[in-house]
């Protein structure tokens, strides 16, 4: 199956709690969004049946609250503006059920002493 | 709703990025060694210093600036001199003065001379800030703004895009019901009200039921009476 990483989003909360996912647009309209996460790592967003895209090093800081959430709100926008934004259903597992090492993905704390 | 807006940059780049920020501010990152340890203890205990000995000279200089200021006949120049703008002008210069030369006299460390002249810098900051049209505080006033530009940004993208998710799923709702009435009216036995075919409205009513019956036994003869 092919996957994309996504590299560089953004994770934002507001006063109230909500959690906002800041990624890049892309094609096409999504179809029953969901994000599979067991609040480690990365995260696996099923954009539609077809396309999945790895949420990949999720801040610490977020973690444990991104666990806790039922759904977030994907904003996908082209610079400053944007495109679609829309609310997507957490899936909580407890384990996703990939080795991430083998499309060379490690963990923050690995990335932060290597850098 | 754009108060508190908390931002955790996330994947491979702000890994990367966060430890390179660490590594900044640390000198290292990770595990700092036991030598590393001592070695900062030491810095923090010379800047401790370095700050009580500043302390100490500014009180004192600016005592005999003060005294000085006091004891002088001519009133506008004793005014002008009294203004806090050119007290902390003489404060600084003052201690740059003294750095250089206890410097020169070999009397403090270079750690020590370092500190202090931070300290002076600051104190000259402070002078420039007071001259609030001066270029330096135009540049800080500059990053100010366009800090809190992009805070506000993140504010104002967090509002729309919560707009719009809403209005979607507001949207989404009410079609699934729309959905929902449709299927219930497709599986319901309630009779067929309209014939597509000839696209007339039929309505079924006991009445016709009745009479309908009645006319099939007319036709049978069955309410005729006699033999």
């Amino acid at each position: 199956m092919e996957y994309e990483i996504e590299k560089q989003y953004t994770i934002a909360e507001d006063s109230s709690g909500v959690l906002y996912f800041f990624i890049k647009a892309k094609k096409d309209s999504p179809s029953k969004p969901q994000i599979m996460y067991d609040g480690f790592e990365h995260a696996i967003f099923v954009r539609s049946p077809e396309e999945k895209i790895i949420l990949d090093y999720i801040n610490p800081q977020i973690r444990d609250k991104l666990r806790k959430s039922r759904e977030v709100i994907v904003v996908e926008s082209i610079l400053d503006n944007i495109k679609d934004s829309y609310y997507t259903y957490m899936n909580i597992v407890d384990k996703i059920p990939l080795d991430w090492s083998q499309i060379g993905l490690s963990t923050w704390e690995e990335i932060s002493l290597n850098a | 709703m754009s108060e508190e807006i908390k931002v955790y940059p996330s994947g491979e780049q702000a890994a990367k990025l966060e430890a390179f920020e660490k590594s900044i501010e640390n000198g290292s990152v990770g595990n700092i060694s036991e030598d590393e340890k001592r070695r900062q203890k030491e810095l923090e205990m010379s800047d401790e210093i370095a700050r009580e000995a500043f302390n100490y000279f500014k009180d004192g200089k600016l005592s005999v600036y003060q005294t000085l200021v006091n004891g002088m006949s001519n009133p506008k120049l004793k005014k002008l001199l009294s203004t806090p703008f050119m007290s902390t002008l003489a404060q600084g210069a003052a201690t740059v003065a003294w750095t250089g030369a206890a410097v020169i006299s070999e009397k403090v460390d270079a750690t020590l001379f370092l500190a202090t002249s931070g300290l002076a810098f600051t104190a000259a900051a402070n002078t420039l800030n007071s001259l609030r049209k001066t270029k330096m505080a135009r540049v800080f006033g500059y990053a100010l703004k366009n800090s809190f530009k992009d805070s506000h940004n993140t504010a104002e993208k967090i509002e729309r895009a919560k707009s719009i998710a809403d209005a979607k799923e507001r949207s989404k709702k009410i079609n699934e019901s729309k959905d929902r009435q449709q299927a219930v009216l497709s599986n319901s036995s309630e009779p067929q009200t309209t014939n597509k075919e000839k696209n007339t409205l039929i309505v079924e009513r006991p009445f016709d039921k009745f009479m309908e019956g009645y006319r099939a036994n007319l036709k049978q003869n069955k309410f005729r009476g006699g033999k």
